[in-house]
């Protein structure tokens, strides 16, 4: 089952997000800061990083460099935003694992990403929105 | 008189000069018409003194005659004595040759011609009987045979016989012969001639006296106009006199008069031109002047800065403004060099490329000084009146114009973000409710919780930006009343209340017994509370409190608004006021905020007259302390509203 960490210090965001990923099969890490997110990655192997930009203690952009430097496992990285300067982020990583999605997004369309990135899981059926962990 | 005639010549030919100085149309034209002619007419003077001269000659002639009669007559008397004496010695010379050939009497005749006074000389002689026998045959013969009866004569001399000459006869006895001598005297004295050669040379003495002296007469008071002129003249080039009117000359009814006077006349009449022209001139430098002062004045109160640079890339000019905006030195010593003036290298390289390439769209540039900064744009333009060699670059001060792009750019950056956050939930939670993955019923309540509550933040938000613009653009209008503070404080701690519950900090109200009336806008008021409540509860952690403290006096409702939260370090008790700002620090970030709440709430306080001010250090918790200005007039109505409060307030 693809781990997939989840950073977002907006908790609604944050919540609906792992809720869609763990309806459709993925394990979920939530992270709702930077530090947190690049620990829970050190941690276990994940295979994608799923992050938001303005995040307190670390940003995404810095949180997506150390990741693509340190976890050899992670397939790729896909940086939610409502800033507009997406272009510049990407300037930033120049790294092909990296997809930029820009908010408001559709979660159905963020999944499809996800699954071509790490490949569509088992659907496990209706499970609970809090089933998965959360980092602090 | 000559003279006179050049020096109007020369006046004449020097019109054209002034002319030129003088507008064309203001100048009399000039010609030899302006000046009366002088000679031409006989002055009545020399008529005088020609005929007294003629008479003088007449006279003389007159004299010379009576003396030449006087001189004849006494040349007569003497011949009258010497002719007998001169006939005398004819005779003697001719008797002896008186027999002598004709040839050699004829002789004799011619030689008695070069005695004094001798006329003419004519010698009869006798013929003799042998001698008319002889001479007769051949006559005789030739004229019928009758002898010759006339004597033979010999004459030397004139035939006729002047007036006044005097003859004499003497008989001629010699060799033989007979014969008779006539003798013609005429006097030939030569003292007639002298005479008349004295009356001559006297004639011309007096003639040439009286011409000397019409001619003294008549030049010497010539002379004296223009010894007159001289002087005059000197007295001008001197400077002694510089009045024309002194130059003029009195008195004096001569031609030359006339015409110095008219010329002095037409020299005033230029003179007056080109004094009239030199006061137009120095009008118009005047008013030039005026016109370049007022320019220079205009230019040096502007607030764009101006520079001129020439086409040796020197500094040709600079305003006041861009001395002050590009900091530059006053010019010493002449000193026009740009990069001495500016003393900026790289400001002067950057003028120096705009000099050079004045076709572009301008550079700006940050100056730094004294730990503050300025952004100024040069602009280079091409003056045509200043040729194609020298720039005009102006120099704006942008400093404010970037300053807004900035707020600008960080107001759409933060309502773009804000904006985006609440959108996400709304539509990520729409879309959950919508699948049929999430059909469980605590997921939908979760989903319609997310989006009201996103709902209302997007409301929040839009009415921010809105309370803000309206500030912004002076429109805002306060409903004012006479408010009870303590209600609307309570209405506000009543809808905080759940929030503080929910992040567990205690949240409490005191109110004053005797809290006065405030006027207000009620609806604008429970903004300021909601925001400074709301904030306090938003950035105290967990177990800490908030206390809203409300007094008042005679001049102002006085409300505190005290939390145990993260407080706010000195340097941003200012900045904190200002729109979209918010403290850099993570537990600020991590909260929902716009950064417009304080910005609102300050700008809703002056509108109501009051004041707000903050006491807070990190760590330690934070105070805002609001006052408000009593009702006063009891009387006042319930409601009224305040036309253009926000002008007013401003």
């Amino acid at each position: 089952m693809p781990l997939i960490v989840v950073a977002e210090d907006q908790a609604h965001i944050r919540h609906v997000l792992s809720m869609w990923m763990r309806r459709h099969g993925y394990e979920v890490v939530e992270a709702p800061t930077g530090r947190a997110a690049y620990e829970a990655l050190c941690a276990r192997q994940a295979d994608l990083l799923v992050t938001d930009v303005n995040m307190p203690e670390m940003d995404g952009i810095e949180l997506s460099r150390l990741a693509l430097s340190a976890c050899p496992s992670l397939r790729g990285i896909v940086v939610v935003t409502s800033r507009c300067d997406q272009h510049d982020i990407v300037e930033q990583l120049r790294d092909p694992r990296v997809h930029v999605y820009p908010k408001p997004f559709s979660p159905s369309q963020l999944l499809r990403e996800v699954e071509s990135l790490v490949g569509a899981a088992p659907v496990i059926g209706t499970a609970s929105p809090a089933s998965g962990g959360e980092t602090s | 008189m000559a003279d006179l005639q050049t020096n109007s010549q020369c006046t004449t030919a020097a019109a054209p000069t002034a002319s030129r100085a003088a507008p064309a149309a203001s100048l009399p034209a000039l010609s030899f018409a302006h000046f009366p002619r002088v000679g031409g007419r006989p002055e009545p003077l020399a008529l005088f003194g020609a005929l007294a001269a003629g008479l003088l000659i007449a006279s003389i002639a007159a004299c010379a005659a009576v003396l030449m009669q006087s001189v004849r007559r006494e040349e007569r008397d003497a011949l009258t004595q010497n002719a007998p004496a001169i006939m005398k010695v004819v005779c003697e010379a001719l008797e002896p040759a008186l027999n002598a050939p004709p040839e050699i009497l004829t002789r004799r005749a011619n030689d008695a011609l070069r005695l004094p006074a001798v006329w003419s000389c004519k010698i009869q002689r006798v013929p003799t009987v042998e001698g008319a026998a002889e001479a007769s045959q051949p006559a005789a013969s030739q004229q019928g045979g009758k002898p010759p009866s006339k004597p033979e004569t010999f004459a030397a001399g004139p035939v006729d016989v002047p007036p006044g000459a005097l003859v004499l006869e003497a008989p001629l006895n010699g060799a033989g012969r007979t014969g008779r001598a006539f003798l013609t005297f005429v006097p030939r004295s030569d003292a007639w001639l002298g005479a008349l050669v004295w009356t001559g040379g006297g004639a011309v003495a007096i003639g040439a006296l009286v011409l000397f002296a019409v001619a003294y007469r008549v030049v010497g008071r010539r002379l004296r106009a223009l010894q007159f002129v001289r002087d005059n003249l000197m007295a001008y080039h001197t400077g002694v006199e510089r009045s024309l009117e002194l130059l003029a000359l009195q008195g004096q009814a001569a031609e030359e008069t006339r015409a110095w006077n008219s010329l002095i006349d037409t020299v005033r009449e230029m003179q007056r031109e080109l004094d009239g022209h030199r006061t137009r001139q120095a009008v118009v430098g005047s008013m030039q002047s005026l016109h370049s002062q007022s320019a220079r004045a205009i230019l040096d109160s502007l607030p764009i800065g101006v520079l001129r640079i020439n086409a040796e890339g020197r500094l040709a000019y600079n305003n006041e403004a861009a001395r002050r905006l590009l900091s530059m030195t006053t010019e010493a010593d002449g000193d026009s060099a740009i990069a001495n003036r500016l003393g900026n290298a790289e400001l002067a390289g950057v003028i120096a490329a705009l000099w050079q390439a004045p076709g572009g769209t301008g550079q700006d540039f940050r100056l730094e000084h004294g730990g503050n900064h300025t952004i100024v744009r040069l602009l280079p333009m091409l003056v045509p009146e200043l040729g194609e060699d020298e720039v005009v670059i102006t120099v704006q001060d942008i400093t404010q114009l970037k300053e807004a792009e900035r707020s600008r750019e960080e107001f759409l950056t933060h309502i773009t973000h804000e904006l985006r956050t609440p959108l996400t939930n709304i539509r990520a939670y729409s879309e959950t409710l919508s699948e049929d993955f999430f059909d469980d019923e605590q997921t939908r309540r979760e989903c319609y919780n997310v989006i009201m509550s996103e709902t209302r933040r997007l409301s929040k938000l839009i009415e921010d930006v809105l309370s803000a613009s309206q500030i912004d653009a002076g429109v805002a209008r306060l409903n004012r009343q006479q408010v009870r503070i303590d209600q609307s404080l309570r209405k506000a701690v009543h809808e905080v209340q759940a929030s503080a519950d929910g992040k567990k900090v205690e949240l409490s109200l005191k109110l004053s017994s005797k809290l006065p009336l405030a006027l207000g806008d009620s609806h604008r008021l429970h903004q300021v509370w909601i925001n400074l409540i709301g904030n306090a509860v938003k950035y105290t952690p967990s177990g800490g409190s908030v206390a809203i403290d409300a007094t008042g006096d005679a001049q102002f409702v006085r409300v505190r608004v005290s939390d145990t939260g993260i407080g706010i370090p000195p340097e941003f008790h200012e900045r904190i006021f200002e729109k979209f700002f918010r403290v850099q620090d993570a537990r600020v970030e991590a909260e929902e905020g716009t950064g417009l709440g304080l910005a609102i709430t300050r700008e809703i306080v002056r509108l109501h007259g009051g004041s707000i001010k903050v006491e807070s250090q990190p760590g330690t918790g934070t105070t805002f302390v609001v006052e408000l200005p009593v009702a006063r007039d009891s009387n006042a109505p319930a409601r009224g509203e305040v036309a253009d409060a926000a002008n007013r307030g401003r």
